[in-house]
Formats: structure tokens, C-alpha cells, sequence
């Protein structure tokens, strides 16, 4: 440009201008368009996959589909434990005020359809930021259809389903203990739920997509990766559920009868497999509701001053339901345990069924001050070893482990599951059964350095008749069972199976021997010994859990809780008794522990008493329904109870023939010819002997009666009693008419109103002046 | 301008001054940037306006880009109208644009239509418009104009400083009030840039640098407000106000971006996450779905567009032209710069749109109406320096 300023030099642009433009074109136009492509360089190449991960991570959603939950099975595949779809309800916030939909209405409505608060849910719809509020869990598909119906009515975006399972258990509160629970998040809290838990869940379906910054679908799919949901394994436990129920049933009677304070617990084992068929803790609690705790423990928690109390006895009351006492609890086994002593001095040849055993009351043990007391102080005199097992004799059990030896004795329990061997002698020592439930406690045992001390052999002495130990109930049955099938620990297990979508076994639990701890002749031994304990009615102390036509072995315990003796200076025991059926071919062990009878019940408090008769009330149960057949001795069978023939529709005399050709006697009422009523009904079992009470033309009378009370009564007082009420008597105890048999329980209260026929259950046991002590 | 009275010599000046074609580089540029922006406005507002959350569109997802494709149409009209004008006209009428855009900056404040908390909008019917804008075009025209006039005393206080000072100190008073900030930035940096055009000693830049700097430290001082933008600026990840937010999601896009992009129409950050995805953060979109690759592209567009606007300036005819040229362009360079430095938080964020992308009727027309009168002034250019 040439620079003339004379001409134009108004008009044409001067080199300031120039200058300063180019300058502006230097900075505006590229140094600043430069530095601009730096900073993308920056953003887009080298931060690249920083914010690309970034993104993707706001940009994706995931939703997940619950996979739908094994199924629990009892042993011949009846559901135990299922999953049924439900839905949650939940609002988006955001949303509802993104498109300003009526809160009022969507609190009023939901309120009405899922029954929660109007308030509660019109707070829940104020919090905009959200974008998921849960209303309502687990709600049914008609409630969840309802909810549906709603939102598509007034297209509501802001409220939304989506899919869950919940689980059911059929049976409520049977076996809740090896069932367990699940908690809202669907994973196991408890029990086979909780141990099977990875088997049961199944995997749950993902699906991850791209949505927009509201978690709605795009236009068009940009990004899509899904994987289905894959159903849980159904799991086939052990447990029968009929044997399950009976165990409860006459554990829970137990409760009741004896006024037990403390819960009791049961187990019946398969004795050749060591499956659990039955495992019941008393107090249960419903699996529906799991968290509900009873009515005696909500009366307490009431009754707290403090909202913190109250939680914290809430919470320990669930803690106390929720715990499955036969593996979770520890106790001195008492005598119950002289099963495993005897078995050890037989196996050893340190006893022979001919060795006698005298019992003076009381004997000396070296290394400790007082002598060892028998439960009778006045002493057993000589007896066999079977007569020692049958009185439960402690003096002669002091006895046979001497005669064993502590570090035989030692070994013994190792053998039997109850300790672990170590190298360290000085140690205490512990074990556990294994089973496939959590929970489960150690046995405490004293160190090998203490209990083999030739110095003191208080340990020993203590040990032979079971105390100063501590083991679970789970560890006793497994060990007796060991004792009675032929001599093999067998390891305890509630799962038999776990099969998947398709019905094939993907896990079989095969019976699992442990070791050989003794021979099958002594086992053979120890059970025909066991059965005297119950068949003898003169000298067995089982005696009470003995069933007519059935071949019963077992034993009694009674535990003082020492510690607690010591603690506090109250006396508190555990009663328990392990019997075992068929005594010729064992099948299954039960084994019935209560903790703390109460003084009140008028019983007096031993295994012998009130754990015996439960047991032979469960084998009475049980033994028929596994197919068992009852083989009744003549004196049996003339004192069973019998079912009342129908004489409807015969003539009187007709009637009385056919009654009394039945063993029952008759009283008539009415003139007329024909029978037209009878009572009890056709088919009822009642004692032998009873009055049936037949209608000529005539009717019962609508009136009812006040039960008197008849404890302590014979059987035969009883039915005589009860006959000139109209009442009529039933018992499943064995040798109901037998001497000093007396009735402990009845299915009517006394003083309660009862109707004509009435057929009254009652409980005898043999209470004679020999049989009262804590053996 | 005048004119011989004999009709040789008014045939002869004719022909002399018979406008010739304009300068095709920079309309060519011009037309590729807006064709590009039309598109990007389709591809980046598409989802907002199905989705619909403000319930503006009635979920027609081209809302928008229509509306914006009838501006650009009537733009592309008005620049080519514009372009026509001889810059006398111009010149004629700088003061008077000036003039009519404080009157309507006095009106907004009456007859203002309010949004987001500030009132800058001048509603004629339904179209709207920024007097803003108006503004800026009005401070170019008129300030070249007294340029032309003080020309020679433009090193002194009171005509190379006081009037433009006094007018700018109006002008942002008023955008101020409104409130403004973005646009006051703007019209400062246009007015400085013409005043140092215009020739003013370059020590009352220095001082004025220095006023800025201090005036800046004060406001950071005294107003939370302003240091929380900063503290955002600096950290957006850890910032929970909206500023933050709309960075973070903008740095996403571009980030997401990477070389080549998630390609034309296939971004996901639109689909809501990123906010004024069709307005001032068009060129997060842009990044996204065209990449480093596609991104740089259109920035050596500008680039080549404001050099070649320079070009033009320096090439003129006149001074007034030079000025108006120079003027036009370095707005267009400042907002330009602005706004990609802002979304890709290069400066701490504040609303500037881009120009010829960002979704805006009534801005776009302006913008084109000021490229019609760069493209006026390119008619004047000699042959033989045309090229």
C-alpha cells in the first residue's frame, strides 16, 4: 500500500490503522483460534477416556430383574419355603414435579390402595431431587394392578412399579429354625436360607442401556446389553415335615405341662445317616413375620420406660427366637452322657455285662476334697452294669471311668466329635459337628494336661457321669447315634440335595461316615442295654418313655446349671432324654432337652419325668407314621385304648352285646328300641372298660359340664370319674393301668366347660418314690 | 460524498464507482458456517424439543431447528440486502443506530420481557429481540463514524477518549441494570477495540488494563457471588452450583468427543444431561458427535472467516470502512473465542452464543445484517487487490 498524505488521506485508512488491525487479525484470528485447538487437543485426545468413562457412567442405567428363588423342599418334596412375584412401589420425585403432576391425588390414592399414611407419601412426593422414593414393598399383584390401573388412568410419570419376589413359608412356623429367613433384599438371614444362600438365589438379570438424563429410553437405541436372570436351585432338605410337626407339637405340650421358663429344644436324627429329620427350638416365630416377636415378650418390651429399651429388648427378644438352641446352645449333658461312657468301657473291654458295681451312696475320687455323691444317697447297692445303666447310677459310673483311664477317656472324645485333638496338651479343647447350618457352637472341654492328671481325677470322674463340660445337643445325638448304629460318627446334615431349573441334582449329600468309633457288637450291646433302661418297668428310669408295642431304648439327664448356681444361688436345670427306636435296629434317635422346669407344675423336675414321657409321646407319633408296625405284648394289648364300634340303628340289647363284646360297657338312655345316637361317635378311641352312653329314640342333652380335676389319678379312677360326667378318657402313654402310673396332664382344664362325649387326653407317668431324683 | 454536476461526469463517476461483486472467500465462509450451525441447531436441540421438559414444543422434535431455518433464510436474505447498501449509508445512519439502541435499552427495563432473572428481551409480536445486539452494531457504526470525524486527534484525552468512554459507560450502565454481564463484556471489549483502532495512545489501554485488573481483585473481594464462579472455574467437579454443573456436563461431551466423535446426530449428552445444548453450549454438541477432528474444522472456519474479515478492513476503500470492517469482525472474533474458551471452561462461565450455531432468531439476523455490511464493504475493494 503506498502511503500518500496528501491525497485521500481523509478517506483512505493510515498506518496506525493498519497496524493495529493486523495486529487484532494476528491475536483475533489465530493466535487465539490456536490456543482454542490446544484446549480441545487437551479435552478430546489426551482426557478422552476420563470423560468418556465419565459419561458413560451417567448416561447408562441399570435395571435389574430379581431372579426367582429356589424352592425349599422337606424330604419328600413338600414345600417348605417358596418365592412368589410381587411389586415395589416407588415415586419419582423429580419427575412428579418435572411434569407437575397432583401430588395431593397420587398420596390420596396410593394411600387408599397400599393402606400407608397420606401424609407419608405426600412428604415422600416433595423431595424433588429424587428420583426414586420406595412407598411400598412387596405388595401383591392385585394391589400392584390397582397402582397400575392408577398411574395409566391419569399418566402419571412420576409413580412406578417394579418387579420382586417375596418368599412364603406354608407351613409358618414349623422348623423356622433349620428353614430360616430372608431379608427384604431377598438374600438369606438365617438357616438353610442363609447357608444355601448362593445355591437359592440364582443370579439376577441385568440390563444396561443408555437413557437420558431422566432414565427414559432414548429415541432410538444407542447402547443395549442385557443378561437374563437365572432362577435359584431348589434345595431337598432332610426334614420331614409330619415328624417335624410332631416334635413340635409334644415339645410345645412340654412347655406347657412342665412350665418350662428357659425354651426347650429337640432333634430327631436319622441314626444310620446322620440326617436331622426334625429339629425344633421352643419359642419359634412365624418365617412370614419374622421380626414379630410373642406376646409375652411385646408385653415386656410395652412395659419399658425408654424408646431405647424397648429396641434393645426388642431386639434381643428377635435374637432369642431366632436362635436354634440345639446347635447354637451348650450345656452340661448330665446323664445322658453315661451312653458314651458305657460304649467307650465296653468297646475297651474295661467292663462285660457281668461285672457288678456297688453303689454305697457316695464314693472318693482322688484329688478331691468331697466324695462323689449318687443321686440316690442312700445308696443302689450291688447291681449289674445293666442295672447300673437303668438307675442311672453315678457311683458305678465313677467306676467305669476309672476303669477306662482318662487318657482312653481322653481319646474317646475325640473319637465321638466332642473335641479336636491338638498337640498342645495344655490347651482347652472344642468341636463342632459340621452341619450345614450357621450357628453352630463349640463344645469346651478341659485341656488334656488337666483331665488326664493322675494327681486329680476329679475331671475324669465328673466327665463319666457328664458334667463339668459343656457340649451342644447336636453333638450328643450325633454321638449316641454312633453309639446305637452299628458304631459309625456320622456327620450331621439337614440338605440331602440341591436340584436345579431343570429338576437334576446338582449337589447329592451322600451320608457321611466320620470314623469307626466302635464295634458293631457293642454297639448291639449298648442298645440292648439302653432298651432295659425303658422296657424295665421295675427298674428303668426311661421307663416313662416307653410306647406300648414298640421297642424303646434311651436315657434320662438332669443338669444342674452350676455356673449359675454359683452366679446367683437359684437352682435351675436342664432335663432332657435321648431315646432311641427300634431298640433292635435303631432308625432314629430323638433327643428332648428342657431348660428350666418350673417348681410350680407339681412334677417333680427330672428327665425322668418330664423329658422321658415327651420323647415316648414323639416315638408314639412318629414310629407309625414311619411305617413302623407295633408289636403288642398280651398285657399290651389288653390295656390299649380302643375304638368305639357304631351301634347306631341296632336294637338295644343288640347294642350292649357288640359293646360289651368290644370291652366297653354301656348306659342307656331313653325307652325306645333302636339306637338312634351314641357317644362318643363311632370310631373314637377311648380307655378300655369305658361307658359308652347310647341313645334309644332319645337325645343327648345340650347341657355342659365343669371338668373336674383328675391329676394324680390312677387311669382306671380317672375313666370312672369321668364316666359319671359323661366324659370319656384316651392316653397314649403306655401301660396306662399299670401301678403307680398317675395322670400328670390333661387336654381339658379343670374347671373349664366341656360337652357330653368329650373324649379327654390325658398324660401318666410312673411317678414311684424309687424313680424321684436328678439322674 | 459529492458529486459533479454534468451528467458525463455523474455517468463517468458511475462507472468509476459502480459497485462490484463482493468478496466471495468471505461469503463462501459465511454460508458453510451457517449451514453447518443450521444443522448442528437440528442435531443438538432435537431431543430437548421431543423430551419437551419447559413445555415449549409440544414434543415436535424440529421446533426449533424450523424456527431457526426460517431465520437464517430471511438472514442470508438481509446480508445479501445489506450488502448492496453503499457504506455511505452506513455511515449515514451510525449515530442513529447507536441512537435507537439506547432508546430501546432504556425500554427494557418498561417493556421488557423477563427470563431467567433478567430482563433483556424486546417483544415485537412474538419475535423477540436483544437490544443488546442492536448495541453492538450501534457502538461499531458510530464509533467508526467519530473516529472519521476527531481523525488526527484521536491521541488526545478529550477526543480520542472522553466520547467513547461517555457512550460506553451508557450503554453498559444500561446493560448492566438489565442485568447484562456477558454483553457488557462484549461491548467493552468491541469499544476498546475500535478506540484502539482509531488510533488512542496505547498507555490508556495499559491503565485501563490495570483498572480491570483492579476493578476484577475488588469484585472477588467483595461479592461471593463472583469468587464462587471462580472457585467453579477452577473446579467444577467439586461445584455443586448450576454453573458447575452445566461445565461438568459440557467437558463430558467434548471429552466424549475424542478424535472423531459418536458421529452427526449421535451424541447422548443432548439427551438432557448437558444444559443450553442448543444455545451457548451448541459447541459441546459440536465436539461430541464431530470429534477433535470435526471441532477444529469449524474453527479454522472462523479463523479463516475473521482473518479474511481483517483482510477486507485493511483493503478498504476508506477509513470508515476499514474500521467498520475491522469492528465487525473482531466481534465476531471475541464472541467466537469467547464461547468456545467458556465451554471448554478456558474462562470461567458465562453466557456468550456462538455465532451462526447457537439456536437464536433475532441475534442470527443481526449477525448476518453485520457480515451483509463487511460483505458491503468488500464491493469497494480495488480489483487489484481483490483476491
Amino acid at each position: 500500500m503506498k502511503s500518500n498524505p496528501n491525497s485521500k488521506a481523509d478517506r483512505n485508512p493510515n498506518r496506525t490503522i493498519l497496524r493495529r488491525t493486523l495486529f487484532l487479525m494476528l491475536v483475533c484470528g489465530i493466535l487465539a483460534f490456536i490456543a482454542l485447538a490446544v484446549r480441545l487437543y487437551k479435552l478430546q485426545i489426551i482426557d478422552h477416556e476420563m470423560y468418556e468413562e465419565l459419561a458413560i457412567g451417567q448416561q447408562l442405567r441399570e435395571t435389574s430383574s430379581s431372579a426367582s428363588r429356589g424352592i425349599i423342599y422337606d424330604r419328600s418334596m413338600k414345600a417348605l419355603a417358596m418365592s412368589a412375584d410381587v411389586e415395589n412401589v416407588y415415586l419419582s420425585p423429580a419427575e412428579i414435579n418435572m411434569y407437575d403432576e397432583d401430588t395431593e391425588l397420587i398420596a390420596e390414592k396410593l394411600s387408599e390402595i397400599l393402606g400407608i399414611d397420606y401424609d407419608e407419601i405426600l412428604e415422600k412426593t416433595k423431595n424433588n431431587g429424587s428420583w426414586y422414593v420406595t412407598v411400598a414393598r412387596k405388595i401383591e399383584p392385585d394391589a400392584a394392578n390397582k397402582v397400575r390401573a392408577f398411574k395409566k388412568e391419569y399418566n402419571l410419570r412420576g409413580v412406578r412399579l417394579e418387579s420382586d419376589t417375596k418368599r412364603y413359608y406354608p407351613y409358618s412356623s414349623l422348623a423356622c429354625h433349620v428353614i430360616g429367613f430372608v431379608g427384604t433384599d431377598n438374600y438369606g438371614l438365617n438357616g438353610v436360607e442363609l447357608k444355601y444362600n448362593s445355591y437359592l438365589a440364582g443370579q439376577n438379570g441385568t440390563y444396561r442401556r443408555a437413557t437420558n438424563a431422566y432414565g427414559t429410553d432414548l429415541m432410538f437405541l444407542q447402547y443395549e446389553d442385557y443378561s437374563g436372570a437365572q432362577s435359584g436351585c431348589d434345595i431337598v432338605t432332610t426334614i420331614d415335615s409330619t415328624i417335624q410337626y410332631y416334635v413340635e407339637k409334644n415339645l410345645a405340650q412340654a412347655v406347657e405341662d412342665y412350665d418350662i421358663q428357659n425354651g426347650a429344644g429337640a432333634i430327631v436324627m436319622d441314626v444310620n445317616t446322620g440326617a436331622i429329620l426334625a429339629m425344633a427350638s421352643i419359642g419359634g416365630y412365624d418365617l412370614n413375620n419374622f421380626l414379630d416377636v410373642s406376646d409375652e415378650a411385646k408385653e415386656i418390651i410395652d412395659s419399658a420406660p425408654t424408646e431405647e429399651e424397648k429396641e434393645k429388648l426388642l431386639g434381643d427378644a428377635q435374637q432369642l427366637q431366632w436362635r436354634n438352641k440345639t446347635i447354637s446352645d451348650t450345656y452340661e449333658p448330665g446323664s445322658t452322657f453315661k451312653i458314651i461312657t458305657l460304649s467307650m468301657a465296653l468297646e475297651e473291654g474295661a467292663v462285660d455285662l457281668e461285672d457288678s458295681f456297688f453303689c454305697g451312696g457316695n464314693v472318693s475320687v482322688k484329688g478331691r476334697t468331697a466324695p462323689v455323691k449318687c443321686w440316690k444317697t442312700e445308696g443302689h447297692g450291688a447291681q449289674t452294669l445293666t442295672q447300673a445303666v437303668q438307675h442311672s447310677c453315678n457311683v458305678a459310673f465313677v467306676n467305669i471311668g476309672m476303669r477306662v483311664g482318662a487318657d482312653t477317656f481322653y481319646k474317646y472324645c475325640d473319637a465321638f466329635g466332642f473335641l479336636n485333638l491338638t498337640a498342645d496338651s495344655s490347651e482347652q479343647l472344642t468341636a463342632k459337628t459340621g452341619i450345614d447350618l450357621d450357628g453352630e457352637s463349640g463344645s469346651i472341654w478341659w485341656s488334656k494336661d488337666t483331665f488326664c492328671n493322675p494327681e486329680n481325677m476329679s475331671s475324669l470322674a465328673a466327665a463319666s457321669f457328664g458334667q463339668t463340660f459343656t457340649i451342644t445337643p447336636l453333638q450328643l445325638i450325633t454321638a449316641v447315634s454312633a453309639c446305637v448304629n452299628g458304631g459309625t460318627l456320622m456327620e450331621p446334615y439337614v440338605v440331602q440335595s440341591v436340584l436345579d431349573d431343570s429338576g437334576n441334582s446338582v449337589y447329592n449329600k451322600k451320608p457321611t461316615p466320620v470314623r469307626r468309633v466302635i464295634s458293631e457288637d457293642t454297639s448291639k450291646t449298648v442298645c440292648s442295654i439302653l432298651e432295659q433302661v425303658v422296657g424295665d418297668p421295675n427298674d428303668g428310669t426311661g421307663r416313662n418313655a416307653a410306647v406300648a408295642g414298640y421297642r424303646i431304648g434311651g436315657k434320662t439327664g438332669t443338669s444342674e446349671k452350676v455356673n449359675l448356681e454359683a452366679a446367683t444361688g437359684e437352682k435351675e436345670y436342664i432335663v432332657s432324654f435321648i431315646g432311641i427306636a427300634p431298640a433292635d435296629d435303631p432308625q432314629i434317635a430323638i433327643l428332648v432337652l428342657l431348660d428350666s422346669p418350673s417348681n410350680e407344675s407339681g412334677i417333680y423336675i427330672s428327665g425322668g419325668q418330664m423329658a422321658a414321657p415327651t420323647v415316648g409321646k414323639m416315638f408314639a407319633d412318629i414310629l407309625p407314621y414311619m411305617g413302623i408296625e407295633p408289636e403288642y405284648s398280651d398285657d399290651e394289648l389288653k390295656a390299649i385304648d380302643k375304638a368305639v364300634p357304631n351301634v347306631k340303628g341296632l336294637s338295644v340289647s343288640e347294642a350292649q352285646e357288640k359293646l360289651k363284646d368290644d370291652g366297653f360297657e354301656c348306659r342307656i338312655i331313653g325307652t325306645g328300641g333302636v339306637i338312634n345316637t351314641q357317644l362318643p361317635a363311632a370310631g373314637a378311641i377311648v380307655a378300655e372298660g369305658s361307658r359308652i352312653i347310647i341313645y334309644a329314640d332319645s337325645s343327648p342333652s345340650a347341657g355342659t359340664e365343669i371338668m373336674p380335676d383328675i391329676s394324680n389319678m390312677s387311669y382306671s379312677e380317672a375313666r370312672e370319674l369321668l364316666s359319671s360326667y359323661g366324659l370319656f378318657i384316651h392316653t397314649n402313654s403306655p401301660a396306662a393301668f399299670a401301678d403307680g402310673r398317675v395322670i400328670v396332664s390333661q387336654s381339658v382344664e379343670s374347671g373349664s366347660g366341656v360337652k357330653h362325649g368329650t373324649v379327654i387326653e390325658v398324660t401318666l407317668i410312673a411317678s414311684d418314690s424309687d424313680l424321684l431324683g436328678r439322674y | 460524498m459529492e458529486y459533479s454536476g454534468t451528467r458525463l461526469e455523474a455517468a463517468e463517476t458511475k462507472v468509476k464507482t459502480a459497485r462490484k461483486g463482493f468478496d466471495l472467500p468471505f461469503f463462501v465462509l459465511v454460508m458453510l458456517l451457517l449451514i453447518l450451525g443450521v444443522i448442528m441447531v437440528l442435531s443438538s436441540s432435537y431431543a430437548r424439543a421431543y423430551y419437551d421438559p419447559g413445555n415449549l414444543t409440544g414434543g415436535n422434535p424440529v421446533y426449533y431447528f424450523i424456527r431457526q431455518l426460517v431465520f437464517a433464510i430471511f438472514g442470508v436474505a438481509a446480508m445479501l440486502f445489506a450488502s448492496k447498501l453503499p457504506m455511505g449509508f452506513f455511515r449515514r445512519y451510525s449515530l442513529p443506530v447507536l441512537a435507537l439502541a439506547i432508546i430501546l435499552l432504556l425500554l427494557v427495563p418498561l417493556i421488557g420481557v423477563r427470563a431467567n432473572g433478567a430482563r433483556r428481551w424486546i417483544g415485537i409480536g412474538s419475535l423477540t429481540v436483544q437490544p443488546s445486539e442492536i448495541a453492538k452494531l450501534g457502538i461499531i457504526l458510530a464509533f467508526s463514524a467519530i473516529i472519521c470525524r476527531y481523525r488526527g486527534k484521536m491521541k488526545t484525552f478529550r477526543y480520542g477518549i472522553l466520547p467513547f468512554v461517555a457512550i460506553l459507560l451508557v450503554v453498559v450502565g444500561l446493560l448492566i441494570l438489565e442485568p447484562h454481564f456477558s454483553a457488557s463484556i462484549i461491548i467493552i471489549a468491541v469499544g476498546g477495540a475500535m478506540m484502539f483502532l482509531g488510533g488512542a495512545r496505547l498507555i490508556w489501554f495499559i491503565a485501563a488494563a490495570a483498572a480491570v485488573g483492579g476493578g476484577i481483585a475488588v469484585l472477588l473481594t467483595k461479592f461471593p457471588y463472583a469468587s464462587t464462579r471462580i472457585t467453579t472455574w477452577l473446579d467444577p467437579f467439586s461445584s455443586t452450583s448450576d454453573e458447575g454443573y452445566q461445565i461438568v456436563q459440557s467437558l463430558y461431551s467434548i471429552g466424549s468427543g475424542g478424535l472423531t466423535g459418536l458421529g452427526f446426530g449421535q451424541s447422548r449428552q443432548k439427551f438432557l444431561y448437558l444444559p443450553e445444548e442448543h444455545n451457548d453450549f451448541i459447541f459441546s454438541v459440536v465436539c461430541e458427535e464431530l470429534g477433535f477432528i470435526g471441532a477444529v474444522l469449524i474453527l479454522a472456519l472462523f479463523s479463516l472467516l475473521v482473518v479474511r474479515g481483517y483482510w477486507i478492513a485493511v483493503n478498504s476503500r476508506s477509513r470508515y470502512s476499514c474500521l467498520v470492517c475491522a469492528g465487525i469482525t473482531t466481534l465476531l472474533a471475541i464472541q467466537t473465542i469467547l464461547n468456545v474458551a467458556v465451554v471448554t471452561n478456558l474462562v470461567p462461565c458465562t453466557g456468550i452464543s456462538l455465532p451462526f450455531f447457537s439456536y437464536g432468531g433475532t441475534a442470527l439476523l443481526i449477525q448476518m445484517i453485520e457480515m451483509g455490511i463487511v460483505l458491503s464493504a468488500s464491493r469497494d475493494i480495488p480489483a487489484s487487490k481483490a483476491g
